[in-house]
């Protein structure tokens, strides 16, 4: 055991997959319940959608992919935030605007001459590809989510359960969703690398749906998330290791795994 | 003579070209206990949310001399989300703190003692998911009150809550509304609880069919608002299970 742990932390390239995992289920956590009590739990999909476009761009005219990423993400939840306010939840905002996103990427791929092998690896994901510079850059992620959990919870938790009324005693709600959505695509960003465009939905959605059912407090929502993303995390770096499996699904079918337990525990 | 409070003039109000309200007037004077009533869709949200300021685009003039303190309809709020009750009574001490302020010792005292006179102090700590119509009405109200206001604007806070409930829940409101010297702008679907306690009554679909002294409100006066509800609405029971079918 102790033999395989310094196997597994003398390999960089492991060590920066788990610090990166570590730090993508903090601040998922955090995103989790809001998204699931929010009922937008297609948002981190669409996010992640979105992102793809902007890695489009930038492979087509061979840019650094991570400022046209963050800003494809950014217009993304400006746009969500904007379409919601309006008549539109924010899951139609999500379903309208997910398609036109991906589709203008993929017209976008069709310009991109030969093989692109790279724009693949963000579509599922590769942890074991993490650079020091993307847990620098998760680390930054992480460290706002959590500000902004610390310095916003109430203005969270009146957006949540009574997002009308708020705005008459003077709770600047469109700046509370704005900043929650613009934070969120930060993370989406930081997570594509991690689990791909396609799974990252699984991170916001997961977590909050399980520990929903066991909370009598928003805060332990977020604490019994944190939880079940650390674990999920962690073995399924060790499984994917130790068995040679992709991480990113392996995590992702982890999550699915304890949504079943905690499912039939609710039917006992 | 008393002070005007409320005054509403000529106002108009449409939404995608369908008329909402029409032609609506009145005043309400300083320590007025009114009621509002009218069947389903008649325009009572839409005309509360006009005076406490949410809706803007409407035509014609409002004025309001003092702070309100608006109960909005329980549906309004999502009974799915775990903030315990003092947590949800806070957004009304909200503006006194505002963004990235936490509240202090002296807030969270004020709130109790908010939660304290409407009577669920002891609830304070329980999330809203386990709460009973009768004890979210009573938080809306307390977080209402939280906002220090001279106006209360309570929205059919007699939804979900039972008989016994309601008795209990009109009698506060008596009791505030004499140790406050507040206003009370009551809309409702519960005839007879507005007939013996609201001084004024008006009676609203789409436009004001009768505004006056409750004395002066006749059988007819009502016929008139509710048209061919009227016999439905004198049974209120089978109209809420109406009104919850449709
Ligand atoms: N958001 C809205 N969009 C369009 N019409 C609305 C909206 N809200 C209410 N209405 C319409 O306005 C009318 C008055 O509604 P409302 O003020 O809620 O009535 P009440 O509170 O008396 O039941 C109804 O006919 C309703 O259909
Ligand atoms: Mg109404």
């Amino acid at each position: 055991m102790i033999g395989l742990i310094r196997e597994f932390f003398s390999y960089d390239f492991l060590v920066n997959a788990f610090i990166a995992g570590l730090l993508l289920a903090v601040s998922t956590s955090i995103y989790s319940p809001i998204v699931v009590l929010k009922r937008m739990e297609f948002i981190g999909d669409g996010t992640a959608h979105a992102v793809f476009a902007g890695l489009a761009i930038a492979f087509l005219l061979n840019l650094d992919y991570k400022p046209i990423a963050i800003l494809t993400a950014i217009i993304f939840g400006l746009l969500i935030s904007f379409l919601s306010q309006r008549e539109a939840s924010e899951n139609t905002a999500v379903g309208i605007l997910l398609p036109v996103f991906m589709a203008f990427g993929m017209v976008v791929v069709s310009f991109i001459k030969g093989y692109t092998p790279d724009i693949m690896s963000y579509l599922f994901g590769n942890i074991l590809l993490i650079s020091l510079e993307d847990v620098y850059y998760l680390l930054l992620i992480t460290s706002i989510s959590i500000l902004l959990y610390i310095f916003m919870r109430k203005e969270i938790l009146y957006f949540l359960a009574d997002e009308k009324t708020a705005r008459f005693f003077k709770v600047p709600i469109t700046f509370i969703r704005t900043t929650l959505l613009i934070g969120l695509a930060l993370t989406v960003v930081s997570a594509v690398k991690i689990s791909g465009v396609i799974l990252v939905g699984a991170f916001l959605v997961i977590p909050g749906t399980i520990s929903k059912i066991y909370a009598r407090k928003f805060d332990h929502m977020i604490f019994y998330s944190l939880i079940i993303n650390i674990t999920a995390t962690v073995i399924g770096i060790i499984f994917s290791y130790l068995f040679d499996l992709p991480p990113g699904p392996t995590i992702v079918l982890l999550l699915f795994g304890f949504y079943l337990l905690s499912f039939l525990k609710r039917i006992m | 003579m008393k002070e005007k409070i409320v005054e509403v003039m000529n106002v108009n109000y449409s939404k995608n070209d369908v008329e909402i309200l029409k032609n609506i007037n009145f005043e309400i004077f300083c320590g007025d206990f009114v009621g509002i009533i009218g069947p389903n869709g008649a325009g009572k949200t839409t005309l509360a949310k006009i005076i406490v300021g949410d809706i803007k685009d409407y035509s014609g003039k409002v004025i309001v001399r003092g702070k309100i303190g608006y109960v909005p309809q329980m549906k309004d709020i999502n009974r799915d989300i775990p903030i315990l009750v003092r947590e949800f009574a806070s957004m009304g001490l909200y503006e006194k703190r505002g963004l990235f302020r936490f509240f202090t010792k002296e807030d969270w005292k004020e709130i109790e003692r908010n939660l304290e006179m409407v009577g669920i102090i002891k609830l304070k700590d329980r999330p809203i998911t386990k709460l009973s119509g009768g004890e979210l009405q009573r938080l809306m109200l307390a977080r209402a009150l939280l906002y220090n206001p001279d106006i209360l604007i309570l929205d059919e806070p007699e939804a979900g809550v039972d008989q016994m409930g309601k008795a209990r829940f009109y009698e506060l409101i008596d009791t505030l509304r004499n140790d406050k010297n507040l206003t009370v702008i009551l809309i409702s679907h519960d005839i007879g609880m507005i007939f013996q306690k609201c001084e004024k009554i008006m009676c609203l679909n789409k436009t004001l069919h009768c505004q006056a002294p409750r004395e002066r409100i006749s059988l007819e006066n009502l016929q008139e608002v509710f048209s061919e509800d009227f016999d439905i609405w004198i049974r209120g029971q089978k109209h809420y299970e109406r009104e919850h079918k449709s």
